[in-house]
Order: structure tokens, then sequence, then C-alpha cells
């Protein structure tokens, strides 16, 4: 029953009988827990994490903060989506509502109401949590490509809301949001380099979140219902809950990051916030990184972000369509060439490195990928 | 009469609706592949009604719809070798995020090469209109609505009576069994794709007089195809045609009576309302909603 009795160094990636044993590893040891399991992925995100502080608090120029602070913005989405996307198996290609929830939730609250931007903030966030409830109940008898096409459909229908209902939301000029004063609850601070500083916050508070989930019984309940539905039902998951619950955890930090955005651009559009193309940058850079591990949206952010604001700034210039045209090629090389992402790749590496030295060839490489399940 | 005006003009929508879902379900029935850059493709072909129209002047109706059709048909082959062989077999999320991806060049090509200006054509029919009993019908759409009606039956009798639409059929059922008894999967796949990609350039043509064509129209196409393609159940042609009907007229009857800009939102609302009572659609297999196929 014990399974660190059974092996007392090396654990087995994504072993089922986790939640048995979190007796045996005490209260509070869940990060240890975490790193036995996953070294590679706690070495990644803390390397990504230092990485991104560092540079933040060192660096003074404007483009350089701005870098680190959308590549924290964007890993914080793909985490968020890799929660219901990648662990839960649900592709939702309409994340973008939340993101736009929690953008516009934040400016609307600054615009038409004397609250501060905080209590926006909270308010977008659970504007987004019940259109995850809703988009989640909605569509929770669907499955596979009948999901991934009702929040298609519903990522399109918030954005023509918002175009529609100009009176309310600015239209599709959206809104300008003043520049107040620097108070702290307004969101608005005179030194620039607290706005990575804070996605970097935030972005940690997301990977905690993640690394939790997906070494919990929770957790472990929405792989299964992913790769073993049947299974899993029959031992008692319920498969509902979990995938509303998962799929509300990850609208809610959605839409931090969107309201985070929002306050940092000062501008909030229906394109730039509930368009589709904010829903499909969402799930590439989880791809390239590795769906459903928890350190591939890290390098899918790291490796997209910057590539993408350069090609924005010295190749686009002159050619248009130039951007979106090889985001295209890359992302259907990826994945139909590497599905698992550079994670993937990693793991195998890792693996046959580990084999070659230890002399453990007969150990299958088991990668956790979302799309190795078929 | 009033009412009845709409209700028309709502079933002639409705055709044009069909038009739209029919090939999405077809590709879907039987490769299981869900088709995202459907949109895009449909927008390729307006584009190559539109240059056909003004540079060689042959307008869609005078024999356009067959060349661009042909057209299509051809790059259908080319882009199952370039695509859909490649994903076929693949896990959906590999297949959706794919062809995705492929929308993604297409949309961008054309806005590349052609900019992102609305762009439309003059034909010999455009602002004319036919009536009787007090019904006045114009007479693009109702060209249209023809163009659908005789596809749908045309598809339907392929579908029927020929060797390769029994085959069709016969995966769309079980894939396994038809692999069994010796269909040849990949051949069938090749031409449901060059007749499904053909129907998509006959669609873009008749489409072409009534909607301005620009790069990023494919995604207003993918939602209505969608809509219709889910009411109707996935995989059911009959399905489409009753779905394709039922959105026309319940769009035409909301921009009537409750106002021109909430049209788009209708279809969101039936959707919904389809998701939660009967996710299977009308005519859908019940439980392939939740089985993830058909």
């Amino acid at each position: 029953m014990n399974y660190l009795g059974r092996n007392k160094t090396v654990p087995q990636r994504g072993d089922a009988t986790l939640s048995n044993s979190n007796s045996a590893i005490g209260a509070g040891g869940w990060l240890r827990w975490i790193y036995l399991h996953d070294r590679m992925g706690v070495y990644i995100s803390l390397l990504f994490i230092v990485g991104a502080g560092a540079t933040a608090i060192v660096s003074n120029s404007d483009p350089t903060l701005d870098l680190v602070f959308q590549v924290a913005i964007w890993a914080c989405l793909a985490s968020a989506w890799n929660i219901i996307g990648g662990f839960g198996g649900q592709l939702s290609l309409g994340h973008a509502v939340f993101y736009g929830l929690g953008a516009y939730g934040t400016a609307l609250t600054i615009v038409r109401t004397d609250l501060p931007a905080v209590v926006g903030v909270l308010f977008g966030a659970a504007c987004a949590i019940v259109a995850g409830v809703v988009v989640a109940l909605a569509s929770l008898r669907l499955r596979g490509p009948f999901f991934a096409m009702a929040t298609f459909v519903m990522g399109i229908a918030f954005e023509t809301i918002a175009v529609n209902l100009a009176e309310f939301t600015g239209g599709a000029f959206g809104i300008p949001l003043p520049i107040t004063s620097g108070a702290w609850y307004q969101l608005t601070f005179e030194d620039r380099r607290v706005y990575p500083l804070l996605a970097i916050g935030l972005l940690i508070v997301i990977t905690l979140v993640v690394f939790r989930i997906r070494y919990s019984r929770f957790g472990l309940h929405l792989i299964a219902a992913r790769t073993e539905l049947y299974a899993a039902r029959s031992f008692g998951v319920s498969v509902v809950r979990t995938r509303v619950t998962a799929m509300c955890i990850s609208a809610f930090f959605t839409a931090l990051a969107g309201a985070l955005q929002a306050a940092y651009l000062l501008l909030v559009t229906p394109d730039d916030y509930f368009g589709f193309a904010i829903s499909i940058e969402i799930i590439f850079i989880a791809i390239i990184g590795g769906i459903g591990t928890v350190a591939g949206p890290f390098i899918g952010a790291a490796i997209y972000i910057p590539l993408e604001q350069f090609i924005n700034q010295n190749l686009a210039g002159g050619v248009r369509g130039l951007t979106g045209f090889l985001l295209g090629l890359v992302l259907f090389l990826v994945v139909v060439l590497a599905p698992s992402g550079v994670m993937g790749g990693l793991r195998k590496a890792s693996a046959a490195i580990r084999g070659r030295l230890l002399g453990r060839t007969e150990e299958k490489v088991r990668v956790n990928g979302a799309l190795d399940d078929e | 009469m009033d009412f009845l005006q709409v209700l028309v003009t709502g079933t002639l929508f409705g055709g044009i609706y069909v038009l739209l879902s029919v090939p999405l379900n077809l590709i879907f029935g039987t490769m299981r592949v869900l088709h995202f850059a459907y949109g895009q493709f449909l927008m390729m072909a307006m584009f190559g009604a539109l240059f056909l129209s003004k540079g060689a002047h042959i307008g869609p109706y005078e024999g356009g719809f067959v060349i661009v059709g042909l057209g299509s048909a051809v790059a259908g082959v080319l882009s199952y070798y370039l695509i859909f062989k490649w994903i076929v077999y693949k896990h959906f999320t590999t297949q959706i995020v794919g062809t995705l991806a492929i929308g993604l060049v297409l949309e961008n090509i054309s806005l590349h090469f052609w900019g992102a200006n609305v762009q439309s054509i003059q034909t010999p029919i455009s602002n004319s209109s036919v009536h009787f009993g007090g019904i006045f019908l114009e007479t693009v759409p109702l060209v249209a609505f023809g163009a659908a009606i005789v596809s749908g039956i045309g598809l339907m009798l392929f579908l029927k009576y020929s060797r390769w639409g029994r085959a069709a059929a016969a995966i769309s059922q079980s894939r396994m069994g038809a692999e069994i008894v010796g269909i040849p999967l990949e051949r069938v796949y090749l031409i449901i794709i060059a007749v499904a990609t053909g129907l998509i350039g006959i669609t873009g043509s008749f489409l072409l007089p009534m909607f301005p064509v620009n790069p990023q129209i494919g995604s207003d196409f993918i939602v209505i195809a969608f809509v219709v393609v889910v009411l109707g159940g996935m995989g059911s042609i009959a399905g489409s045609i009753l779905a394709g009907l039922v959105v026309g007229i319940a769009q035409s009857l909301s921009a009537t009576y409750i106002g021109v800009e909430w049209q788009s939102i209708t279809y969101f609302v039936v959707f919904v309302i389809v998701l939660v009572i009967r996710p299977a659609g009308i005519a859908g297999v019940r439980g392939a909603e939740e089985l993830g196929h058909v």
C-alpha cells in the first residue's frame, strides 16, 4: 500500500497511488512530493520565474520590461488553459471569453464607477467564474471535437456581444482607461517595473496551484476523466463536478491575467481581448511547450512571445500577414510532427540519457502529453 | 402577409445555410475530422469566383460556378495530400488545431495578396427581384436557394447510389467494419474531400453576389456552419438541411421583430438551447456527442 515504501528513490511519474500516500509524506510535504515527481518541471518553472523576475528588477528599459510582462502574462494564460485543456483534455477554443471578461470587468468598473480598480479585477474574475460555470454546464455533456466546437462558437458569441452592446462596452473601439494617480489599488504605478513583477507574482500563484492540482486527488480525477473516462466513472469520480471545477479555476486565473493586461495597456477592445486570435495564441503556447505538463506553458511563452515580437518589429514591417502565416505554418508542423511539444522532447531525451548512464534501457519512456492518449 | 414574407426570406437564407454546412458535415461524417479551415476554404473559393468574374469576365452564373467548383475539387485533392493525410488518424486536438493553423495560413496569404478591403461583384441579376402573390423575393438568394436544393439532392443521390458514396456511408457507420470488408479508406477519403471541397467552391460562387468578400469572412461563415451542423446532428445530411432552414427562419424572424443588430446573436441562442436540450442535434445519433465521435 505504501507507495514510498515500495520504491524509495525514484517515484514513477503520474502514478495513481499518490493520494493514498499523503499521510506518508506528512502535512505540507506536497512541495517535496512535487519535487520528487516532476524535478524537471520544478527546475524549469524556477528557472523561468527567477530569470524573469531578475530581468524585471535589473532592467530599466521599457521594451525589456514589456517583453517580460507579456511573457509572464502569456505563461499565466497558457498555464490556466492547461488546467482544463491539458490535464482535463477538454480542448477549449473559447478562453478569450474569460480573458475578455477579466479585462472588461476591470475597465467598466474603473470607467463607470468610483470603485478602485482592484474591486474591478475581482468583479471581472467573478464574471469569468460565472461564465466558466455556464460554459461548462452548457457543454458538459460534450466531449472531444464537440466541446471544442461549442466553446469556439461561444467565444465568437461573446465577441459579437461586446461589439454590439456599443453603448455599454464602447463597441469595436473599446474602452480607453484613464491614467489615474499612482495608487496601488488603482493598479497604476510610477515605477514601470511593478507591472512585470505583478505578472510574475500571478504566475507564481498559478504555478503553485497548477502543481498542486496536478499532484492531488482532484488532478488525478481530472486526468483519469481524460484518459480513461469509463474507468474513472466506475471508480466513483464525478466527471462533471471535476470538469466544472477545473473550468472555474482556469477561468478565474485567465480573468486575472486579462485584468492585469487591461491595467497595463490602458485600452480594452473586443478584438484584443475577446478575439479568437487570443484563444489560438493561448493554445499555441501550450502546444509548443507541451500540453498537459506543468512547465510546458513556461517554455512555450518563453519561445513564442519574444519570437512574435521579433517578427512583428523586424520582419513583418513591409510584409502584410507574415506573422499570422508563420504562426499557422509552425503550429501545423508542431502539432503534426511533435504534438507533445518541447517538454515531450526533453522528457524523452532525459529518459534516453538516464537509460544510457544507468543502463536502465528496459524502462519505458512515458510522456504524459495530452495528445498521446490515442 | 408580412409574416409570410419574413418566413419566405428566412427559408431562402436557410437554404443558403444548408449549402454552407453540408460539405462540413460530409467531411466530419466520413473522416471524423472537424474542418476548422472550412471558412477559409470558402473564402478562397469566393476570391476565386471574384477574380474569374473580374479578370476573365466569367460571372458565377455564366458557368463560373462550374470552373470554381472544379478548381476547388483539385485544391481539395491537394489539401488531402498536404493536410488531411497527416491528421486523419491523429488525436482530435491535433486535427482541430492543425486545421485551425491551416485556416490561419490561408487567411494571411489572402490578406497579403488581396488586402483587407471588402470586394464584391455585380451580376446581371443583382438588385432584381421577382414577386408573386404579394411576396417579394430577391433573385440572388433565390438562385442560391435553387443551387442548394440541386446540390443537396445531388449529394444525397451520390451518397446513396454511387459506389464511392456508399463506401463513404459505410465508413461513417463503422470505420473498422468498412476496413474489414475491404473498402480502401484512403481512396474514399480522397474522393470525399474532393467532392466536399468542390461543393465548397460551388457554395462560394453562389455566396459571392450576396456577401462581399474579404479575408476575414471565413470565420463568420464557419460559425453559421457549425451551428447548423450541431443543430442538425453531426454526420447527418438530412439533419443539416432541416437545421439550416430552422436557423434561417429564426434569424429572419428575429431580425424583423427584435432588431437587425440582434440577428447574429440569434443563432448563438439557438445553439446554446440545442446544447442543453438535445446535444446530439435533431437527427444525430444520441450519445454521439458524449462519445466524441459518431
